[in-house]
C-alpha cells in the first residue's frame, strides 16, 4: 500500500489484474455501464475493445492471477471468445452472456466462468461478485474504494 | 505369467506364502531383507509384492514410493505381525493395496494371493482397454498414477467425488478430467466457485429464483444446479458454502429436486456432484462449521491430490509441457531446458504447488525470451535466493555433522526450509521419546514395547536408526 495515497496500490502489491472486454461500447446496456463506471476506477480495470488486443494482453507474462470480465455481445462474439480458450488457462472469468437461451448458456459453461450473468440482468450481483473476487485475491473487502479518483483504468 | 515377489525376514512364513503362490501357478521370487527386495524390484520388476512391514534393515512403509516407482508399478500388500491403526492408515494412504496381519492360515494366504492377482490382472486389462483423457494433467510418478487411477474409477461411476489437496494442486483440472471421461461429458460442466460468490447471493445463484422473488429479480432465473442437469456440478472451495445453505443443499443431493427462491414449484436436476476443498472438512465438522451429514454425502469417493513436493519426479515432464505451452503463447520457438535449471526446481518445496511452478516457468520464459535455453538465472530472484540458501544450509549441516538432540542449533534452523525443519524436529522428538522410554522401562525391552505399543521389531529398528544402546 502506498502510504502517501492509500488508494494507490503498487504493481508489486497486486497479486491479480482485472480486465474487461466488450467489442462495442454501444452494445453495453445502460444498466451495466452505470454499475461498471465506478468499478472501473475503484478496481483499476483495463479495458479491451478487440479480441486481438485482449489476446496480446493475455500473452504477456503475468506474475499473479487475472480476473477477466467478458461481455459477449452476441453468439458470434461468444464463439470467438471460446476459440481463445487456450489463452484463458490461468484466468478467472466472469462472463456476461447475450441471452439466456440454453445453447448460449451451454457455450458459456465451456469457459468455466467463476460467475455468469446475462445482458438483460440486474448487474448488482455482478458488482458484488467482482468486489468479492478482488477482495479475495488482493485487499480486504473493508478497504475503501473511491469512485471519484481515476486511478488506473486505461483503454486498449 | 504374473510375477510375485515376497519380501519377509521370517523365512518360514515367507516359504509358506511362496508355496501357496506357486501352487496357484505364479512365478514367485523371495527375498529376506528390504535392501534385497528393493534391488530385485528394480532389476526384475514384479507385478505383485507381498512385503513384511518391518524388515531388519528398514521399514517397508518408508519405502513404498520406491516400490511403486518400479516400471511395473506393482500392486503392494503389506504384511505385519504387530500392526497399529496408524501404520494401517499410513500404508493405505501411501498406496498399498492391502495391509494384512500375520500369521495367516494356508487357506487365507491362498485367498489373499488370488485376490491381489485378480485385481492386478483386471486393472491391467482395463488400462489396455481405455486410456483416459488427461486434460493437461501432466506426470507419471506413482503418486500421479494413483490419482489418475482414482480419476478413472470416478469417471466410470456416478458417485459424488470430493477432491482434496493443497491450494494449487490442480483440483479443478482433475474434476474436469473426471467429467470429460464420464458418460456426462457431452453435457455442461458447471463451476460454482464458493469463494467468488457473496454469501447473500449463493442461494439464488445455485437454486435460481422466480420473477419478483426479491428486489431486483425482475425476471425468473435458472440456477446453476438446474444448468448442470445431466452434466456435472463442480463446487469449488466447498468449505466456503454458508452453513445456513448446507442443509438445503444436502436435501438437493439426496432428492435431486429443489425449489428456486420465491417459487412454488419444485425443479428437477440430474447432476453429478464433484466438490473440492483445501480445508480439513472433518475438523470443520468438529468445530461446528460444516455439517457432518453433508460431508458424508460428498465423500462417497475421495481423491486426495498430492502436493508437488511429494512428486518432484514429475517436475521434468511438467516443465517441458508448460515451457512449450508458454512459448507458443508468447509466439516464440520452444526453449530447451538446462539440467541445472531442472535441478534448481527440484530443490524447492513448492508451497504453491503446480500453480506456483507454472507462474515461475512463465517468469523464466519471459526472462529468457530471446534465448534458446533456460538456465537458473532466468528464475525469479527470490526463488534462486531461497534455493541457494537451502543448498548452503545443506552443506553447513553436513560439515557440522547434522543437528541432532540437545545440540540442535536454533540459529541455523531458521535458515532451513519448513519441510526440512519439520523432518529434523520430528527426528529429534522421536529420539527424545525413545531415550525417555528406555529410561522409564529401565532398559527392559518387553516393558518398553508395552509402554510404547510398538512391536519388538519396530522398537529395535528405531533404536538402531538413532544408534541408541540399551541395557538388558
Amino acid at each position: 500500500m502506498n502510504e502517501r495515497n492509500p488508494q494507490v496500490r503498487s504493481k508489486t502489491e497486486r497479486r491479480h489484474d482485472t480486465i474487461f472486454y466488450a467489442k462495442n461500447h454501444e452494445d453495453i446496456p445502460r444498466k451495466l455501464r452505470n454499475v461498471l463506471e465506478p468499478l472501473l476506477f475503484d478496481e483499476r480495470i483495463e479495458l479491451f475493445r478487440s479480441l486481438a488486443s485482449l489476446k496480446q494482453r493475455l500473452c504477456l507474462p503475468n506474475e499473479g492471477r487475472i480476473i477477466a470480465i467478458l461481455f459477449a455481445a452476441d453468439k458470434e462474439d461468444l464463439m470467438d471468445i471460446l476459440s481463445m480458450r487456450y489463452f484463458f488457462c490461468n484466468v478467472q472469468i466472469v462472463l456476461i452472456l447475450p441471452s439466456r437461451r440454453k445453447e448460449i448458456v451451454a457455450l458459456g459453461h465451456g469457459l468455466r466462468p467463476r460467475f455468469m450473468t446475462y445482458k438483460d440482468a440486474d448487474f448488482r450481483e455482478l458488482v458484488s461478485v467482482i468486489r468479492k473476487m478482488n477482495g479475495a485475491f488482493g485487499r480486504s473487502n473493508n478497504e475503501p474504494g473511491n469512485g471519484t479518483q481515476r486511478l488506473g483504468a486505461y483503454e486498449k | 505369467m504374473i510375477r510375485i515377489l515376497i519380501v519377509d525376514g521370517e523365512r518360514s512364513s515367507c516359504a509358506m506364502l511362496a508355496e501357496s503362490a506357486i501352487r496357484l501357478g505364479y512365478d514367485v521370487s523371495t527375498r529376506h531383507t528390504l535392501s534385497e527386495g528393493l534391488e530385485k524390484i528394480q532389476s526384475d520388476p514384479p507385478d505383485v509384492v507381498f512385503i513384511d512391514a518391518h524388515q531388519s534393515d528398514g521399514s517397508a512403509l518408508d519405502n513404498l514410493d520406491v516400490i511403486h516407482s518400479a516400471p511395473s508399478s506393482p500392486t503392494v500388500v503389506i504384511m505385519t505381525t504387530c500392526g497399529t491403526p496408524e501404520c494401517a492408515e499410513r500404508a493405505i494412504r501411501s498406496g498399498a493395496w492391502d495391509y494384512i496381519p500375520k500369521p495367516l492360515s494356508i487357506k487365507e494366504m491362498t485367498a489373499r494371493v488370488s485376490r491381489a492377482v485378480q485385481y492386478r490382472s483386471e486393472r491391467q486389462n482395463n488400462r489396455r482397454k481405455m486410456e483416459i483423457k488427461r486434460n493437461g494433467i501432466v506426470g507419471n510418478s506413482p503418486a500421479m498414477r494413483a490419482s489418475m487411477d482414482m480419476v478413472k474409477q470416478a469417471a466410470d461411476s456416478d458417485l459424488n467425488v470430493l477432491i482434496t489437496g493443497e491450494t494449487g494442486t490442480g483440483k479443478e483440472l482433475f474434476a474436469l478430467s473426471i467429467h470429460s471421461n464420464s458418460r456426462r461429458s457431452q453435457e455442461n460442466f458447471v463451476v460454482v466457485d464458493c469463494t467468488a460468490l457473496p454469501e447473500t447471493l449463493v442461494e439464488s445463484i445455485l437454486f435460481g429464483h422466480s420473477k419478483g422473488a426479491f428486489t431486483g429479480a425482475d425476471r425468473a432465473q435458472e440456477g446453476l444446479i438446474r444448468q448442470a442437469h445431466k452434466g456435472t456440478l463442480f463446487l469449488d472451495e466447498m468449505g466456503e458454502l454458508p452453513l445456513s445453505l448446507q442443509k438445503t443443499f444436502l436435501r438437493v443431493l439426496q432428492e435431486h429436486r429443489f425449489r428456486p427462491v420465491g417459487s412454488q414449484k419444485e425443479v428437477e436436476s440430474d447432476f453429478r456432484l464433484i466438490s473440492a476443498t483445501n480445508k480439513n472438512l472433518e475438523q470443520m465438522v468438529e468445530e461446528g462449521k460444516f455439517r457432518g451429514d453433508l460431508l458424508y454425502r460428498l465423500g462417497a469417493m475421495t481423491i486426495n491430490l498430492p502436493p508437488l513436493r511429494r512428486h518432484l519426479d514429475d517436475i521434468r515432464d511438467m516443465v517441458l509441457f508448460y515451457v512449450e505451452k508458454v512459448c507458443h503463447r508468447f509466439g516464440v520457438t520452444p526453449k530447451k531446458v538446462s539440467d541445472e535449471f531442472l535441478k534448481y526446481l527440484m530443490k524447492y518445496d513448492w508451497p504453491g504447488n503446480v500453480r506456483e511452478l507454472f507462474h515461475v516457468l512463465e517468469h523464466a520464459c519471459a526472462a529468457g525470451l530471446h534465448e534458446e535455453t533456460l538456465f537458473p538465472v532466468h528464475l525469479p530472484q527470490e526463488l534462486r535466493i531461497n534455493i541457494a540458501r537451502s543448498l548452503f544450509e545443506e552443506n553447513r549441516s553436513v560439515r557440522h555433522g547434522g543437528t541432532n538432540g540437545s545440540d540442535f542449533d536454533l540459529q541455523s534452523s531458521q535458515f532451513l526450509s519448513l519441510k526440512r525443519f519439520r523432518q529434523s524436529a520430528y527426528s529429534d522428538l522421536e529420539e527424545t521419546y525413545l531415550r525417555n522410554l528406555l529410561t522409564s522401562s529401565s532398559g527392559d525391552i518387553r516393558e518398553a514395547c508395552a509402554l510404547s505399543k510398538l512391536s519388538r521389531t519396530r522398537l529395535y529398528g528405531l533404536l538402531k536408526k538413532y544408534n541408541i544402546r540399551h541395557q538388558i
